[in-house]
């Protein structure tokens, strides 16, 4: 009976690691339980008397607020998506938070400082947003492709140059910037967003737009000439150059798209009629580099740079914020949740080695327990009839 | 004269810190592993080091003395959690920049938690004063007591000892030839039975320690003795990176840059103080934002003729040819 379960098991390992895309997806799924036990050693750690309420509000507690993470989501899906992009053809766009704040202040300017007629001027901030981001994800790009100087350091530096300069011309131009209150008046009404129509929501209209571009770069990425290049200068990019691919072009733009994306994400985020205070439609110079450009990070990994994946983990990780914001009422600080997210990310950089070598140590351990009853013939047989079975429905 | 006393005075315990982490970056990219995680690794130099000294503060202990021991307690946890970095990126074939990145988010928010749940604050404050008005003795020679003896920590010749010792480690002993091979051809090194492993292992751990210190000598050199998860240590591991890039892997070239960003950042923040760029009446956020722009100019001129290791970057594989 044992021997029989154990080899079915075995079949499913293998099946599951036959399959690449269920693969990456269970690598994902290992990566954030690991992160999750990590989160509850902490809050175990932290204040023992309330883990179990603390952990047990961290998974559930986004159900309480399904329009606060639709509202959230919206800026780190589309980080997500800049990051993601970027990484698939093997450049690390760590400047989405540089990007991201670039569109939140060209969206907050047209807001502010233009008038055009019609009602479509919430259109209009947007589309300066992805200007912005656009703008700053384009000098990076030029510097690795003109002058090759690593991405990395490149978009980090930006990532301070952009939040100085943004704070900067902020707190400098007396039209947005209110000094007594330390930060910029609110956003007019013709700038902002239309709502859902739901009452007492944050959820708007961009969540629509967020999906449908990620759905865009997908057919990017899989139907057009531009897309192939990309993901083949990924794979390799000695071959794809003598294949006669541009790299040099094809990483400036690459490096355009996804600051633009990340400047959407910026322009999305600020531009939102919120009914949480301060959240959106006002911004506040404290020099402080944007985390959302960081937990986009977070949410290309999880979403193994594949924008439909990324569309389902960003509202996973939007989701397991929300529910740390709610930890508060057990004594708990929301910054749990950066912290797992942190771990998440550092498993999944190994997930997939690691879920092959459980793979492997599963299957090992089944072998040896068959061994001990003394059936080797029988489960040599019935690997050969299992191989054949894998082979059949191949 | 007086400002430029001051300008020396102030640029030597930023360059320390600048200097340290990036010759700990140096020795980790020496051997083979690239360490972005510099900057979070020096948050948790500065976090714990600032930690041990608010709990032993008020026992009378010399203060010097305290630095010194705070600094070993500074380094020890750089070096644990230098591990994290090794185990992801030596045994695991993790990507080595996103394993780096994901350290680098984990330490301002664990401080930050940590901090928030039990001093309700976003770090930690001492008020022990780490500052040295007048060596005895070298102190009051002429110039060169002013500049280099007078205002100053005692971070500054902690600094220059390491760096001293890592040069020699580097280029005048077994371990540091070792080293350098595994982060130019492993293979190679691996054929004549050095055990890259090892090696590399070795090379983040030195740059855990070093980040460690480097971390904690900026919370007593820049923050008065503070740390805290908002502000970390502001770039400064990411500016090291690119100290390091513009020193060439090299420990002297790499004193040189830091002295050069060190020199830039002290300029920025005292503008007020200079007579000169004062009247210029230029908004000082760009003097704010010029070490980072210095390092794109700096970077642009010098990455196309890199000499960096040429197996930085990639995991070790016994297997692969």
């Amino acid at each position: 009976m044992q021997d029989r379960n154990g080899s079915s098991s075995k079949l499913k390992v293998k099946k599951l690691l036959k399959i690449k895309g269920s693969s990456s997806f269970t690598a994902a799924l290992l990566a954030i339980a690991l992160g999750l036990i990590f989160g509850f050693i902490i809050m175990l750690f932290a204040s023992p008397a309330n883990s179990l309420p603390g952990f047990f509000t961290i998974l559930t507690g986004g159900l309480q607020r399904l329009d606060d993470v639709i509202y959230f989501m919206v800026p780190i899906l589309m980080t997500g998506l800049a990051v993601g992009f970027a990484f698939r053809m093997g450049l690390f766009n760590i400047g989405a938070s540089g990007q991201y704040t670039m569109g939140m202040f060209f969206a907050l300017y047209a807001g502010f400082m233009w008038k055009p007629p019609g009602n479509l001027h919430w259109l209009v901030c947007i589309l300066a947003g992805l200007a912005g981001g656009m703008l700053w994800g384009l000098i990076p790009g030029i510097f690795k492709a003109l002058l090759n100087v690593n991405e990395v350091i490149t978009s980090i530096m930006f990532n301070y140059i952009g939040m100085y300069l943004v704070d900067m011309l902020i707190q400098s131009n007396a039209k947005m910037y209110v000094p007594t209150t330390t930060r910029t008046a609110y956003l007019p009404v013709s700038a902002q967003l239309p709502a859902l129509g739901l009452s007492n929501s944050s959820a708007n209209i961009s969540i629509f737009f967020a999906i449908a571009i990620a759905v865009l770069l997908f057919i990017v990425l899989n139907h057009t000439i531009f897309g192939f290049e990309l993901k083949a200068t990924g794979f390799n990019k000695d071959a794809s150059t003598y294949a006669g691919m541009n790299g040099k072009r094809n990483i400036i733009l690459t490096m355009m798209i996804a600051g633009a994306l990340a400047g959407l994400g910026g322009a999305f985020a600020i531009l939102a009629p919120s009914t949480i205070p301060g959240s959106s439609m006002t911004y506040e110079p404290i020099n402080i580099i944007a985390a959302n450009g960081f937990n986009g990070i977070a949410v290309a990994l999880l979403g193994n740079s594949h924008p439909i994946g990324i569309i389902f983990s960003a509202l996973f990780i939007s989701y397991i914020q929300r529910g740390g914001t709610l930890t508060s009422l057990y004594g708990y600080k929301p910054e749990i949740i950066d912290v797992v997210i942190a771990v998440i990310i550092y498993f999944s950089a190994f997930a997939m080695i690691m879920n092959i070598a459980l793979g492997r140590f599963l299957a090992r351990r089944k072998e040896k327990s068959a061994e001990k009853q003394g059936q080797e013939m029988k489960d040599a047989y019935q690997e050969v009839q299992e191989i054949d079975h894998v082979k059949e429905e191949v | 004269m007086d400002t430029l006393y001051y300008l020396i005075q102030n640029t030597l315990p930023v360059a320390v810190p600048l200097l340290l982490v990036a010759l700990g970056g140096m020795f980790s990219e020496r051997s083979g592993v690239i360490n972005i995680a510099l900057e979070g690794i020096m948050l948790v130099g500065a976090y714990l080091g600032c930690l041990f000294v608010y709990f032993l503060q008020g026992m009378g202990m010399n203060p010097q003395l305290l630095l010194i021991l705070a600094m070993i307690i500074a380094a020890v946890s750089g070096l644990l959690f230098s591990l994290l970095l090794s185990f992801a990126a030596i045994n695991m074939k993790a990507d080595q920049t996103i394993t780096g990145t994901s350290l680098n988010m984990m330490v301002p928010a664990a401080v930050l938690l940590f901090s928030k749940m039990f001093f309700n604050s976003d770090g930690v404050t001492t008020s022990l004063n780490f500052y040295i008005r007048n060596v005895p003795t070298l102190g009051s020679i002429p110039v060169i007591g002013k500049m280099f003896f007078q205002n100053t920590y005692i971070t500054v010749y902690i600094g220059l000892l390491l760096l001293v010792i890592s040069t020699i480690v580097l280029y005048k002993t077994k371990f540091g030839l070792r080293l350098r091979s595994c982060g130019e051809h492993p293979h190679a090194a691996d054929s004549v039975g050095i055990n890259v492993y090892r090696i590399r292992y070795a090379g983040v751990s030195i740059s855990g320690v070093l980040a460690g210190i480097g971390g904690f000598f900026y919370a007593v050199g820049i923050m008065d003795g503070n740390a805290n998860g908002h502000t970390g240590v502001a770039g400064f591991g990411f500016l090291a990176l690119a100290v390091m890039i513009f020193g060439q892997w090299q420990p002297i070239k790499i004193l040189f840059a830091a002295l050069f960003f060190a020199f830039l950042r002290t300029v920025a923040y005292s503008v007020s103080l200079i007579p000169f760029l004062n009247a210029l009446k230029i908004n000082q956020t760009y003097y704010k934002m010029l070490p980072y722009i210095a390092t794109m100019v700096v970077l642009a001129f010098t990455s196309k003729k890199s000499r960096a290791p040429k197996a930085e970057g990639i995991p070790f594989d016994k297997a692969q040819r």
